[in-house]
């Protein structure tokens, strides 16, 4: 501090009364402005969790994947028998990821590690989508940075793929000529299957660890997730010969025109159709696809019906095949359950009830994947 | 990181390197500083006012480190990777270079400065001037504060201009400016103010250093720069608030004490 015998003087009093006032507008201005960040910070994290969960609660729960990739001892990985009856939390990452698998996997460490108890009973598994690269030994390397318990899984492009499309999310994509250099887009974020093996929660990146200590407790202590009834009770599977189909739903309409989502599954070795739907809440319901062509979405009638891979699975879910319910009788609201019948060309009229859902949310797997070198 | 910012600001998913980043912003506030010094420098040579040579030496020693603590890498550290580089730049900005470039500004040039009425009214109220300083030392540590405004450029340097400008009106407000008579009695207040920016600290470190999680978004979700986790670094930060502020103070104190003794010897003497 430097001293000086003429020192700083306090201005004269007019002047410091001429220029009292100053000071306090600016003091309330900044906190003003303060303030203001303040509360929309606060708003905004509000705004990304309305619910009393943290994580995202998906549309329809998810049933775990069944995929068998290898571990990184090289033995077969059964995922679901493996994980069976274990809350599991499940990402699809790639080691070179700089960013968004480091971030997750440090933080799950993190909220692990501080308490066992938690520890104990959740189950982390890491699938390696970057083929070329992720070596069972590099995946291990890579996981023990953070904990020596979590679980890496390792296969080839195909098997990937595979794992991904099970689990419902978009299969990650290896771009070699990335802006000179080597990208990867994958899913960001990390499903959450409960001990019944149903997944209701996807946490993206930015997840925090209060958030997954507050939910993983929830999540072990309850096995469904309140204001979402399990797939099971809103939907039961149906079966119907060789084809079991699941997850049937209808989102909430905002017009006279709705549209129906399932899966089928084909347990036959000979593959199947889906030839015609009806049901007693539309006048006309018409099997459609949705197709991207050159960048635009537009439906198509599916007119030879929807095929049915033998021993694979169907999938009617946004943007593609589905049953279009036109000139609605009544409205339908979430909560109610409309009665449907499928006929499919070899296992014959199938009947079912779909539950309505809240409409579908805004989960584009473009802006929930992310790339990066 | 591979687009030019102007100022340091938390770049979110961006993952750490050692590679340098230029910060323009922080070269044309640096240099304007440093304009503005010689220009003053230059004014006054005319008018028979002139800066000894200390104070030419702490301004420049103050500067450098501004310019230091404020560019690549402690700047971009401090603004989106690590706690305890926003603690470490936030000690040495108030406690350390603040001071010295205070001490390198002759009374002339503060009471030029001074004499913009908002300023010279802040100044000639220490408790005003301490109340703002702590005012800052909370609000830019409130955690929906930083990870609102660290994200941004704009945010990340009002937090950085807070800082120096609170800190620089408070220390301008306890430099010996009374008459010879009243200076004793206003070294024991600025030694009580001075003593009395120490206890702040103490909370905002202890809540940092018991926290159970980590506080700051930014921070939390930052890429690793270093092998410390989130909460670690976070507890390292708090410890930092805690103790770091204390060889400083001390420091502070004994010479504002000792300055007092001596001036105590002058008036008593002969």
């Amino acid at each position: 501090m430097a001293q000086t015998d003429e020192g700083v003087r306090p201005p004269s009093r007019d002047r410091a009364r001429a220029g009292g006032r100053v000071p306090w507008i600016v003091c309330l201005l900044v906190a003003g402005a303060l303030g203001w960040a303040g509360c929309r910070a606060e708003t905004g994290d509000e705004a990304a969790a309305p619910s009393r969960w943290r994580g995202v609660p998906l549309e329809q729960p998810e049933p775990k994947p069944d995929f068998v990739l290898a571990d990184t001892e090289g033995r077969p990985f059964d995922f679901r028998a493996e994980t069976d009856g274990r809350m599991t939390l499940l990402l699809f990452g790639y080691t070179s990821c700089p960013d968004v698998c480091p971030v997750h996997l440090a933080q799950l460490a993190e909220v692990l590690g501080r308490y066992p108890e938690l520890r104990r009973q959740v189950e982390v598994v890491f699938v390696g989508v970057d083929a070329a690269r992720d070596t069972p030994e590099r995946v291990r390397s890579f996981l023990d940075r953070f904990d020596e318990r979590f679980v890496g899984l390792v296969g080839t492009p195909a098997e990937l793929e595979a794992a991904q499309r099970a689990a419902g999310v978009p299969p990650a994509f290896v771009d070699q000529e990335w802006e000179g250099g080597y990208s990867v887009s994958h899913a960001g974020w990390i499903l959450a299957y409960t001990a019944d093996g149903m997944a209701r929660l996807r946490y993206p990146f930015g997840t925090r660890q209060i958030d997954w200590e507050h939910d993983l407790r929830l999540l072990l202590a309850e096995r469904t997730v309140p204001g979402q009834a399990p797939a099971g009770a809103a939907a039961p599977a149906v079966e119907a010969g060789a084809l079991v189909i699941r997850d049937a739903r209808i989102p909430e309409p905002a017009s006279d025109v709705a549209a129906l989502y399932l899966r089928v599954r084909n347990r036959d070795g000979t593959g199947d159709r889906l030839q015609s739907a009806a049901t007693p809440v539309a006048r006309r319901t018409m099997l459609h696809r949705t197709v991207n062509e050159s960048g635009r979405a537009s439906m198509r009638l599916a007119s030879d019906g929807i095929p049915v891979p033998a021993r694979g699975e169907v999938r009617l879910e946004p943007g593609g095949y589905h049953v279009m319910l036109s000139g609605l009788t009544q409205p339908l609201v979430r909560g109610m359950e409309v009665e449907v019948v499928l006929v499919f060309e070899r296992a014959g009229t199938l009947r079912l009830r779909a539950p309505v859902v809240p409409p579908a949310a805004a989960l584009d797997s473009h802006h929930a994947a992310h790339a990066h070198p | 990181m591979n687009t030019i910012q102007w100022w340091c600001s938390a770049q979110p998913g961006q993952v750490w390197t050692w590679s340098f980043q230029a910060y323009p912003g922080i070269w044309i506030f640096m240099l304007a500083i440093g304009a503005a010094y010689a220009g003053a420098l230059r004014w006054a040579r005319g008018r028979e006012r002139s800066a000894t040579r200390k104070e030419l030496t702490a301004f420049g020693v103050g500067y450098l480190l501004l310019w230091a603590v404020l560019d690549w890498p402690l700047g971009p550290l401090a603004a989106g990777y690590l706690l305890t580089a926003h603690m470490t730049q936030y000690l040495l900005i108030v406690l350390l270079i603040v001071p010295l470039l205070d001490a390198g500004m002759p009374g002339w040039m503060v009471r030029r400065v001074c004499s913009l009425p908002p300023l010279g009214w802040l100044v000639a109220r220490p408790v005003v001037t301490f109340a703002l300083l702590n005012g800052m030392m909370v609000a830019t540590h409130l955690p929906v504060l930083v990870d609102a405004l660290k994200p941004l450029q704009f945010g990340s340097m009002a937090i950085d201009l807070a800082w120096i400008g609170s800190a620089l009106v408070f220390w301008w407000s306890v430099r010996t400016d009374a008459p010879e008579a009243e200076r004793a009695a206003r070294y024991g207040k600025r030694m009580l103010y001075v003593a009395g920016i120490k206890m702040l600290p103490i909370f905002l470190g202890a809540f940092f250093v018991f926290a159970e999680f980590p506080l700051f978004k930014t921070f939390e979700l930052a890429a690793r720069a270093t092998p410390l986790s989130a909460l670690e670094d976070q507890i390292l930060a708090g410890l930092i608030m805690w103790m770091g502020t204390t060889p400083i103070l001390l420091y502070r104190l004994g010479a504002a004490w000792f300055s007092w003794v001596a001036l105590e010897a002058r008036s008593s003497g002969p």
